[in-house]
């Protein structure tokens, strides 16, 4: 419990002064005689070809991208080629170390990364898991074109072609690639090598490897999980949220022991002193040297260190100490890794922002030449045998070349039929995400279910209201259909702000703490983009998981986490990954400009996401327990003016057992025949009193539909209905322009035109900030507006006297406006 | 207001006609029925008259130009009227003024009123509503022009409910005539319980004067001169009535084979080609098979001598923009179903498209016409002389037949037929169309022949 810990003022106001630890900078120091027993030999080699690998593999890419042909092999790549050539003793030193349990993250300069850690994979699988992999990977897929080339004399050496043939493949946007094309050079990756998705945006791959070390935590699974990613991503608010994330004081405060501590994550900065063009040390940052930054992270300091990754045993050492660190539970860690690249940003990249002299003065020092002459220098080998590994590699690199770019080894996905549509959701229900039994501290009879159950199920009893206090509400219809799953799944967690003792803000969890271990359910520091981007690592590792953010305005913190993580990872993994990630949002109201909004249109227009809003409490415990036995991302919004209302609309309540709603179909709320109004959200409840004032003083009769989802939607419900009516108002909270209703509003014209007997109308919340809470009945919709709109624009109403604009002239005084 | 004139549809197949002469010139007074100008076809030369009395105020084609019909030749009108918005778009003409360089003066306003910003004020266009408009199109009912009670005055459903409901109500005849649009009734007729009756109609090119006493009624009025096809219908028509003893029988016969064997066909392999035999058709093969057995009604009647006919040459009834044109179908009684039906195809299209030959037309022996598609449940069809016989069909409808003591209800199809009672007596007459009924209620059977 957090009250355990005591905040004592005659402590915190003491006069002291804080000492902080070193940071080791660059503390390897060589020794190559103990290199040698440490490494042997073989190991030594491994090393130098490994680099050797990445340098063939990324000087092939970097000829076909500038000269369009390598070793003969002509070929046009017309994507994307961020290569790493002068990097590659970072890469395989880190990889070196790591076990194939080990995960990475990357960024959009990883191929050195994928070939490093899926080589040090392969060297310690046995043949029989190699064999498993890649027969049953896409089911065995790019294994059958490799086979058709790969000349290898043993297991390991089939993989190796499998590993660069499945990057290149991908690379070059081919069905037979890791990836089937769908992640390209910027997001490879191949999670049976322990490679994890690469991220192009910036960054990115931070607070979701973060997740993944949650994830390793939370499940007890073996091995650390390292966020390989750029010194200019320290510039990105999502890092340092992932670093607050990682580094809460409750892992080991408040968290049970045996879970084992804090996620074990090294934030492993691979340092090439550019972002793009700008040099973070001098220009674009003011850290100086990069692992400073641990110091103002946590009092270990993230255990930070300055690495020379030009040296690949310095990496490698400082890996396995570091991993150490991790398996205590002490992280998390933090790497400043020293490099260089050669090679431009990108193919584009004429490189105004350096100079030459210090480009050559890196080239001197190129770990390839200077690892070699180390190799010869103590005795390990000659120019012989290294020529002749290099010799190998490159004839390896060729014939998968050669594979790669042929269009009839490595064709492209089918277009012609909807192949990407079928990547884009794993449309699966799954009870468990894994075996096991859920961790819970007390029977779920026992929980606050004793409460819920035995209140009024329907809030109205011969048509008259029940007492609010005794009725079944729409929060804790929500807290039934978390808890059910809280209980069926061993690797469902819970946590955003406040989501612990206070329950979430708005009381939703309460009773949640007292059944279920801190590591199931806990408060988050407010870090939106964390939030979004641990829970989109979590659930890519193969866990289930709901985040939660407070206001739905809040989205904006966790913009790129919602857009390009949650939505993307399934479909540009195709399917490799499923992302059982349920993100609870709430729409506000009374709290002004930035707590307010309705922001159902922003995720609509984002491909990948599945999108609720339930409005009644029978569909916010059916729509919510759909959600979460689901494998899909899905954005549930909540609304908090429902939050303490009872079921008033469907018959018989909201039911004590299990029961799911049917994906993307809209709720008819009330049968009519003249017209017909749609609603999102809790307009719902305004509408229907439009259809009361409608029915009584002009004798229509309304047809309600809630449309309560948002993505998938099937329309056939809406369709028969405006077929019936002829005419059609939609309404929401979500503001007018630009609102998801438009969107239904442009198919109900084109799919039911020759039975509309008037133009398809929107209501929508004003284009205004929404101002203060005495102030809203001028910015959501309400009842008039709905009558009046219907008056003006669709059919006249007898003697109807309007109270508000609605008229087309207003429509086009506030587009030219733009309010 | 100018009143324009257009260039008349000298004949069914006539689509331009070259102007000879200018008899009047501009400036000139005019008189109603003065001739205009010589206009020439392959055919005929004839003259323009004009509509009205007034000036002529500008011709819009010079001598020698060839002016496809229906074009607008000349305005007439008060003088200094500037009737430039009338000169034709994209007529070829050897006038330069005339040159299609420019766009057309009357366009430029209404241009400029849709791309105006202030678009939410009224915009003169008055629209129907999608629903309203497939409403009155089920319905056979124009819905231009009603009063609309939707926003902005646009027409919507309830508009359309509200006028089929004050529709008065019509004899079948009556309903036939009004809907081809050639004729107006008036709000009350002198039939029983007010029906009108065809006679109470007037034609619809005719002046209202005491039924439209607003000023501006003129522009609601379109006077379309009696010409072409109309003028032959009105003469032949009028004829029919007047030289020949009209009687009508009227019988319903059992459409359940019909209604089978047409859906059995519907779903036929493609291949077969028999997809789109009508009811129709099926009534033509089964006239066309009756026919012969009763030769006194597949007879010509010219004054002095009845000439009866083995041969079954069938006119059909077909309803065209133009007006009603009656195409034969030679040889019927040969001809098998589908063969039937192609030739019915092929002439009606060939009406529709004003492309049909004197040959399409001429030689009928019998004529069969239907109203059936249009709901009417019965009607008394017009002779077609020197024919002695003309078969009307109507809809199909439920009639409660009375099945082993219990009431069933049987699909009917309604059949009425008109003879000239100079040559063909009652009797036979029923005995024909009993015959037909039977034969259309074993129409499998008949197959067989």
């Amino acid at each position: 419990m957090t009250k355990s810990i005591l905040i004592d003022p005659s402590d915190v106001r003491k006069r002291t002064v804080l000492k902080s630890v070193e940071i080791p900078i660059n503390d390897y120091v060589p020794d190559p005689a103990l290199e040698a027993a440490r490494y042997r030999r073989e190991n030594l080699l491994r090393i130098f070809r490994d680099m050797a690998y990445i340098r063939e593999f990324e000087t092939m890419l970097d000829r076909i991208k500038k000269e369009g042909v390598y070793e003969g092999i002509e070929y046009n790549h017309k994507g994307p080629a961020h290569l790493s050539i002068g990097q590659e003793a970072a890469a395989v030193g880190m990889a070196y170390n790591l076990t194939p349990e080990d995960f990475i993250f990357g960024s959009h300069r990883s191929h050195g990364e994928i070939l490093a850690k899926s080589l040090s994979a392969i060297h310690q699988m046995f043949d029989d898991e190699l064999t498993e992999i890649m027969a049953n990977y896409m089911d065995g897929k790019p294994l059958r074109v490799v086979e058709t080339f790969s000349k290898h004399t043993n297991m390991k050496e089939l993989a190796v072609d499998y590993a660069l043939y499945g990057t290149l493949a991908e690379i070059f946007g081919r069905d037979a690639g890791f990836n089937r094309g769908m992640g390209g050079s910027m997001h490879a990756f191949f999670p049976p090598f322990g490679v994890m998705p690469n991220n192009a945006i910036v960054g990115g791959a931070a607070d979701i490897a973060v997740g993944g070390a949650l994830y390793k935590r939370v499940n007890r699974k073996p091995g650390i999980v390292v966020a390989n990613i750029g010194d200019a991503s320290m510039g990105c608010g999502p890092v340092w949220e992932a670093m607050m994330f990682a580094a809460m004081d409750q892992y080991r405060t408040l968290w049970d022991k045996e879970i084992g501590g804090a996620p074990p994550i090294i934030f492993n900065f691979m340092n090439n002193f550019y972002g793009m063009g700008g040099q973070t040390m001098g220009e674009t940052m003011g850290f100086g040297i990069l692992a400073r930054v641990g110091l103002g992270v946590n009092p270990e300091a993230m255990h930070a260190e300055r690495v020379d990754g030009y040296n690949p045993l310095a990496v490698a050492d400082a890996i396995a100490r570091k991993k150490k660190v991790l398996e205590a539970g002490d992280g998390p860690v933090l790497l400043d890794t020293v490099t260089y690249r050669f090679a431009g940003h990108s193919p584009s990249d004429a490189s105004s922002y350096r100079d030459k002299t210090e480009v050559d003065l890196w080239r001197v020092q190129d770990s390839l030449v200077s690892y070699r002459e180390y190799l010869k220098e103590n005795g390990h080998a000659d120019d012989a045998q290294l020529d002749a590994i290099q010799a190998e590699i490159k004839e390896r690199i060729i014939k998968v070349t050669q594979a790669a770019v042929s269009l009839e080894l490595s064709p492209r996905v089918d277009t012609s039929v909807d192949t990407i549509g079928g990547m884009m959701f794993s449309n699966q229900f799954k009870d468990r995400m894994a075996d096991g039994t859920p961790e819970v501290l007390i029977p779920k009879d026992e929980s606050r279910l004793k409460t819920t159950l035995a209140k009024h199920r329907f809030g109205l009893k011969d048509g008259k209201p029940l007492p609010r206090l005794q009725c079944l509400t729409y929060a804790e219809a929500l807290f039934e259909a978390m808890i059910h799953r809280f209980y069926e799944d061993p690797t469902m967690i819970a946590y955003g702000e406040e989501n612990r003792d206070w329950g979430g803000a708005f009381g939703v969890y309460r009773g949640l703490t007292e059944c279920l271990p801190y590591h199931r359910l806990f408060n988050s520091p407010i870090s939106e983009g964390a939030i979004v981007g641990t829970a989109v690592g979590y659930a890519l590792c193969g866990g289930r998981v709901v985040a939660e953010l407070m206001y739905c305005d809040f989205m904006g913190r966790a913009g790129d986490e919602i857009f390009n993580q949650m939505s993307k990872w399934q479909a540009m993994s195709a399917g490799v990954l499923q992302m059982p990630l349920v993100l609870r949002v709430s729409v506000g109201a009374k709290y002004g400009a930035q707590h307010s909004q309705d922001w159902t249109s922003i995720v609509a227009h984002i491909p990948g996401l599945k999108v609720m809003f339930p409005a009644t409490p029978y569909d916010a415990k059916g729509m919510l327990n759909l959600a979460l036995r689901g494998t899909d991302p899905v954005v549930f919004f909540e609304s908090q003016r429902l939050y303490p209302e009872p079921e008033i609309l469907v018959e018989g309540g909201v039911p004590t057992e299990y029961y799911e709603v049917e994906m993307g179909e809209p709720a008819l709320r009330r049968e009519g025949s003249d017209i017909t109004i749609v609603t999102i959200g809790a307009t719902l409840y305004r509408a229907l009193e439009a259809a009361d004032e409608l029915q009584a003083r002009y004798g229509l009769s309304c047809e309600v539909i809630d449309a309560r989802f948002i993505n998938p939607l099937n329309y056939d419900k809406i369709l028969a209905s405006v077929r019936k009516t002829g005419k059609v108002v939609l309404a929401s909270d979500a503001s007018e322009r630009g609102s998801f209703l438009h969107t239904i509003a442009s198919n109900i014209s084109q799919l039911a035109f020759d039975f509309l007997d008037g133009p398809v109308a929107v209501v929508g919340a004003r284009n205004w900030i929404t101002p203060a809470a005495e102030l809203e009945d001028a910015f959501f919709p309400q009842k008039e507006w709905i009558i009046d709109t219907i008056h003006e624009r669709v059919l006249p109403l007898p003697g109807h006297q309007v109270t508000t604009v609605q008229t087309n002239d207003e429509i086009l005084r506030r587009y030219r406006l733009g309010v | 207001m100018a009143t324009v004139v257009t260039m008349p549809r000298l004949g069914n197949t006539v689509e331009s006609s070259i102007i000879v002469r200018w008899i009047k010139q501009k400036g000139e007074t005019v008189a109603e029925g003065e001739a205009l100008c010589e206009v020439e076809t392959d055919k005929a030369t004839l003259e323009v008259p004009s509509p009205v009395s007034s000036t002529l105020l500008e011709m819009f084609f010079a001598e020698g130009d060839d002016v496809p019909v229906m074009t607008t030749i000349a305005a007439i009108g008060a003088p200094g009227e500037n009737v430039e918005s009338l000169r034709p778009g994209g007529a070829v003409s050897a006038v330069p003024a005339a040159a299609p360089a420019e766009p057309p003066a009357g366009r430029q306003p209404a241009a400029e009123q849709s791309s105006a910003p202030a678009a939410g004020a009224e915009v003169p266009v008055v629209g129907v509503s999608p629903r309203a408009r497939s409403l009155a199109k089920q319905k056979g009912f124009d819905p231009v022009g009603l009063a609309g009670s939707g926003p902005g005055g646009r027409v919507i459903e309830r508009d359309v409910l509200a006028a089929l409901a004050a529709r008065p109500r019509m004899t079948p005849l009556a309903q036939a005539m009004v809907s081809k649009g050639e004729f107006v009734a008036p709000p009350k007729g002198s039939g029983a319980g007010g029906r009108i009756t065809s006679k109470d109609l007037s034609p619809a090119a005719a002046p209202l004067p005491a039924a439209m006493p607003q000023p501006g009624a003129e522009d609601e009025v379109e006077v379309v001169p009696v010409r072409g096809v109309r003028k032959v219908i009105a003469e032949r028509m009028l004829a029919s009535m007047q030289t020949t003893a009209q009687l009508t029988l009227n019988t319903s016969a059992d459409a359940r084979a019909l209604l089978a064997y047409r859906k059995r066909l519907k779903n036929s392999p493609e291949a077969l080609g028999l997809q789109k035999v009508t009811i129709n058709d099926l009534v033509h093969f089964a006239v066309s098979r009756t026919l012969p057995l009763f030769r006194d009604l597949n007879a010509l009647f010219e004054g002095d001598q009845i000439s009866l006919y083995r041969a079954v040459n069938l006119g059909f009834a077909v309803d065209t923009p133009r007006g009603l044109i009656v195409p034969v179908i030679r040889r019927a009684d040969r001809l098998s179903l589908r063969q039937l039906a192609a030739e019915a195809s092929r002439l009606a299209a060939a009406c529709q498209d004003g492309k049909a030959s004197p040959d399409d037309l001429s030689g009928g022996t019998f004529t069969v016409t239907n109203l059936g598609s249009l709901g009417i449940e019965s009607f008394t069809p017009v002779l077609n002389p020197p024919q002695v016989a003309i078969l009307g069909v109507s809809s199909i409808n439920l009639k409660p037949v009375e099945v082993d003591g219990q009431v069933e209800f049987v699909p009917h199809l309604g059949l009425s037929l008109t003879i000239n009672h100079q040559v063909v007596d009652g009797a036979p007459a029923a005995h024909f169309l009993q015959a037909l009924g039977q034969n259309l209620a074993q129409l499998d059977v008949l197959l067989a022949l």
